[in-house]
This record gives C-alpha cells, structure tokens and sequence, in this order.
C-alpha cells in the first residue's frame, strides 16, 4: 500500500513537472555576433548584432529602438539574405529576417558588415552557434565576399577583444602584413568557405 | 528514515504541481490575450515628393502585435526608401502615439513598413501621420479613407510643425482621390477639389480623421 502511493506520487511528481516544461513559451532561437566596424574616429571596433528568423513572407525588419540603420546598410542585408539562401541551397522566402544592434551607437552604416549578417543568417537557420573567438569582415558582391576599408583598424580591434581568427576576403589588401603575428588571418572567396571558421 | 525521505517526495510533488499549474495558467491566458488581440494593421497614404520635386504618394503600413517593446522598420526594398530621418521621425511618432494613448509600449512591438510606387524623397515629413496609424493601431481603430495628413513633429509633445512642399503633395492627394488633406497650421493652400484644413497637434489631426 504504502510502495503504490509512493509509485503514484513519483509518477505525478514527473508529470506535474513534464507539463510545466511543454508550456513554457519557446522563444525563438536567436544568433548573437560580433562584427567590425570603424568609429567616426576611424579606430576600428567590434559591434554586437542579434539576428533570428521566424515564419514570415520574405521580409526584413531592423530594430530602430535605438539604432538608425543607413540605406546602404539595407542593401548590404538584402545581399546577406541572397547569400545566405544560395550557400544553403534553400529559399528563406517563407522567413522573416530581424536585425537588432546590441551596442549602444547611433548609426548602422556601410556594406562591410554583409558577410558577417549572412553568416548569423546562416548559423540562425541551422541552429547552430558562431564561434566567439572568430570574425569576419567582408562585403559581398555577387555571392562573392568583397573587400572592405579600414581592415588594419579592424584587425587591432579584434586582436584586442582577445579574438584568434580574422576572415576576410581573398582581394583584401591589408597595410601592416605584421598583424599577422597578433590574430590568425585566414583568406575565403565565398561564404560557405568563410563558415568553415566561423561556426562552431 | 523512511519519514523523511517520504515527506521530501510529498513536498516535491506539491511544489511541481503548483509550478506545473502556473505556468499552465499563465500559458493560457496568453493564448487567450493573444487570440483576443493578436495584431492590428493600419494603411495610410503619406502625401511626399518625389525626386524632381513632384507630389507623390507613399503608403505607411503600421502593425501593432504583443510583443516586448520592440519597434522595427520593414528593409528590404532595392530602392531604400527609408533613410535615417525617416526613422528617427517614426521613432519619435511611436513615441508621441504612446503619450497620447497611454498604452504601455513595453508590452508591444510595432512594426513600420513604407512602399511608394516612384522614387520619393525620404525625410521627416511621414511625422504625424506615422503618429496618427500608430495611435489607430495601438487602439484598434479604423481611420476614414478620405483624409491624408501632412506634417513633421518637432518632439514628443504631439505638435506638428511645417513640412513645405505642402501645395505640390496636395495636387497628388486629389489626383488620388481623396477629398481632405490635414496640414500644419500656417501651411494652408488652395487646391481645388480638395479641402485644406490647417491642424496645430497630432491629437486635433486625429479627431478629424475619426469623424
């Protein structure tokens, strides 16, 4: 008697704690990166970015609660989506995209960004994490990536926040060939070949 | 020994229903909340110039949904018709419909989407109509399909300030169709076929677009 009531109270017990589990909300599963940006003072930094996808119509939205996002910078995720579809071989059009900037700073501007949201993109849709010791900076151009300005800046910056790996763009011309010595610098044409370092 | 461990399984057990119920509860009337309200979409036409100085319409899309006070700007067209102004002045729109309804933003996110058929010129003048479709979206309320308003806002005390360009975008909202184009007070023209009234604040503008 006494054995069933504790079988019963165990079995309730998993119960009671299995359909609290199924009802918490399931939020959607977001991908937090980094990209590299310049300053107005043209230092080169690391600016966090959050992006998730969730059953839409093809749309991308940005978060301006605090954030301006310059027009170029909508051109750059526009690229970044098309990138994205073609090295996953799938249409994102039934996937609404959302962009939010997580550091404090006024503007959103530039293309230089654009492998790095293609990259959160990809990484979003597959569920799987980005590495957080590595970066990317590059634009994209025809599927291809694309070099950027302010690299050597950039470079710095990402050597100072304690990252290992710098992707950028097979043209990329760099100024100080020595800053090689500080952060492993790793060439990629396209963005498939670029994930290679960059998921986790 | 066997007290114990029996009183710690009993007292397990409560506590997990107790959880369990919660959150089954809570779980339920957010589904309730959210079928009851879910979301609201408001459409209006923003009068606007275009790039040779021409009037022209654009089309403002706000959609109001539950959510953790977000607001997000629709981008992703070839043609960016969305610049940094534009959002700032949405931004401050969202902030002056907050203030005028005392709707707690914090548990909404709202979603802004302009479209235009020809290249217009993006700027602060979507101000107090971004203001106006977001007021009608918080409170679920239509707005009549005969009036457009015009003007910017200077910050968040719900004033609306000149814009210019006023006689070339109301050439294009009679051409549209409508009937009654709002406009900043001092900014009055003369078109015919279209009534031009002057408005001083967002709350003045929103009473006539109710009526």
């Amino acid at each position: 008697m006494r054995r069933l009531a504790l079988l019963a109270l165990v079995v309730l017990c998993g119960l009671a704690l299995a359909v609290g589990y199924l009802l918490l909300p399931s939020p959607h599963y977001k991908t937090q990166f980094q990209a590299c940006a310049v300053t107005l003072g043209g230092e080169g930094t690391l600016v966090w970015f959050e992006i998730y996808m969730r059953q839409g119509s093809g749309k991308t939205f940005v978060n301006i609660q605090s954030a301006r996002f310059r027009e170029d910078t909508e051109q750059s995720l526009l690229k970044a989506r098309l990138a994205a579809e073609e090295t996953l071989g799938t249409s994102l059009k039934n996937y609404d995209i959302t962009l939010d900037m997580l550091t404090p700073q006024d503007n959103v501007a530039g293309e230089s960004a654009g492998a790095a949201f293609a990259s959160a993109l990809v990484a979003n849709y597959l569920q799987r994490p980005l590495r957080g010791d590595a970066v990317i900076s590059a634009a994209l151009s025809d599927g291809k990536l694309a070099p950027v300005g302010g690299i050597d800046e950039k470079m710095v910056a990402a050597a100072e926040a304690g990252k290992k790996t710098f992707v950028i763009a097979e043209e990329q011309q760099i100024k100080h060939a020595e800053l090689a010595q500080r952060i492993r610098i790793v060439r990629a044409k396209t963005l498939g070949d670029a994930l290679e370092y960059l998921l986790g | 020994m066997r007290k114990p461990f029996l009183l710690l399984l009993v007292a397990c057990a409560a506590i997990a229903l107790v959880v369990g119920y919660q959150y089954a509860e809570s779980n339920a009337a957010r589904n309730e909340a959210a079928t009851a309200r879910s979301s609201y979409t408001v459409t209006l036409g923003l009068p606007a110039v275009d790039l040779e100085g021409a009037g022209a319409l654009a089309n403002l899309t706000v959609t109001v949904s539950d959510g953790d006070g977000s607001v997000f700007v629709r981008f992703d067209s070839a043609k960016p018709l969305i610049n940094t102004e534009t959002q700032s002045s949405l931004r401050l729109a969202l902030d002056v419909a907050g203030k005028l309804t005392r709707e707690n933003l914090s548990k909404r996110n709202v979603y802004y989407s302009i479209s235009a058929p020809s290249d217009v010129v993006g700027g602060y003048s979507a101000g107090a109509a971004a203001a106006i479709a977001t007021i009608a979206a918080l409170r679920s309320e239509e707005l009549r399909d005969d009036t457009l308003v015009t003007g910017r806002l200077g910050s968040d005390d719900g004033k609306i300030a000149p814009v210019g360009k006023v006689e070339e975008k109301a050439v294009a909202v009679r051409e549209a169709g409508y009937s009654v184009l709002l406009v900043p007070k001092g900014e009055g023209a003369e078109e015919e076929g279209l009534r031009i009234i002057e408005v001083s604040t967002v709350a003045e503008a929103y009473a006539l677009m109710r009526e």
